[in-house]
């Protein structure tokens, strides 16, 4: 039986300034949140992750977990995170929508985190919809 | 029995779906608005915002009270959404139960002023607030769970 972990902190990496895009609505919805980290990859110089990635490593207790937003899978930010960042208290998710960190965040500190980080992919994977079609569906349905 | 009462004139949506229902546990949403009771495609739209799992319910004001004031709505854990101050009113005159009222969110229309980042009120409002203030009734405002009640009787 795993210890219990409660004090879990969350890192945006992308590239370009979408982090703090998405932490703007965050702020929006759901309110400040605690422990949220963004890492903005090639903004103002084309250099190497690994430093700012070891930076927050470094600041992480090894009673802490963290769960990592990657933008793209085989994006090359998503890449340096496994290569400097692969631990087994981080937790990476790639290719993430606005739905899937709110659950995530929002999640019960006492669920495992491997359950969080399962059930909110499902969610996700289920809140990328092409709405016209949905909409012609439910129509349908109502006939 | 009714957790919450919220003024937000967006019904269903992010903040209400991801925030307040996890956080008081609510197992039913009820919309009470005359007008989107007749119109089926906001009907539609609202049940795409809905949370899953949850119940969503689309009255007229006077139906959504008949419904509050039913012992059969007393085993669920009801948030019940506006999208003005007039229907609120109409609430709490029909409801005894409602005895606290958040405000949420109300944007700017004509002649009105903000009297929190999020919500703005015209002097219609704001002397049916004061009607309701007087009546007892609390009337806070927060976006979201996490924000510090601000009571309204200090912002008007």
């Amino acid at each position: 039986m795993d210890k219990t972990v409660n004090n879990r902190k969350f890192l945006i990496a992308t590239h370009g300034t979408l982090a703090s895009g998405v932490k703007s609505s965050l702020d929006i919805i759901i309110g400040a949140t605690e422990n949220l980290f963004l890492l903005q990859a090639y903004v103002e110089e084309n250099k190497s992750l690994e430093e700012e990635i070891l930076a927050l490593l470094k600041a992480l207790g090894d009673d802490e977990e963290l769960i990592v937003f990657s933008d793209l899978l085989g994006g090359s930010v998503t890449n340096q995170i496994l290569l400097y960042g692969l631990r087994d208290n981080v937790h990476i998710v790639a290719g993430f929508n606005l739905g899937l960190v709110m659950e995530i965040l929002l999640a019960d500190a006492e669920t495992p985190v491997e359950q969080v980080i399962s059930e909110a992919i499902t969610h996700a994977k289920e809140q990328m919809v092409y709405v016209n079609k949905l909409l012609t569906a439910q129509n349908t349905n109502n006939d | 029995m009714i957790k919450l009462t919220r003024i937000d004139d967006r019904l269903v949506h992010g903040q209400v779906a991801f925030t307040w229902t996890p956080s008081l546990n609510i197992d039913c949403i009820l919309v009470a608005n005359d007008k989107v009771v007749k119109d089926e495609f906001q009907k539609m739209t609202l049940n795409l915002a809905k949370p899953s799992g949850i119940k969503l319910l689309i009255k007229s004001v006077a139906d959504a009270a008949t419904f509050l004031s039913d012992e059969r709505s007393k085993t669920l854990k009801i948030l019940v959404l506006v999208n003005n101050v007039k229907d609120v009113a109409a609430l709490v005159e029909l409801v005894p139960e409602i005895t606290s009222i958040n405000l949420g969110g109300l944007r700017s229309k004509d002649g009105s002023k903000l009297i929190s980042k999020a919500f703005a009120v015209n002097g219609d409002d704001i002397e049916i607030i004061r009607d309701l203030l007087e009546k007892g009734i609390e009337l806070e405002v927060r976006q979201v769970p996490t924000d510090h009640k601000k009571l309204v009787k200090e912002l008007i």
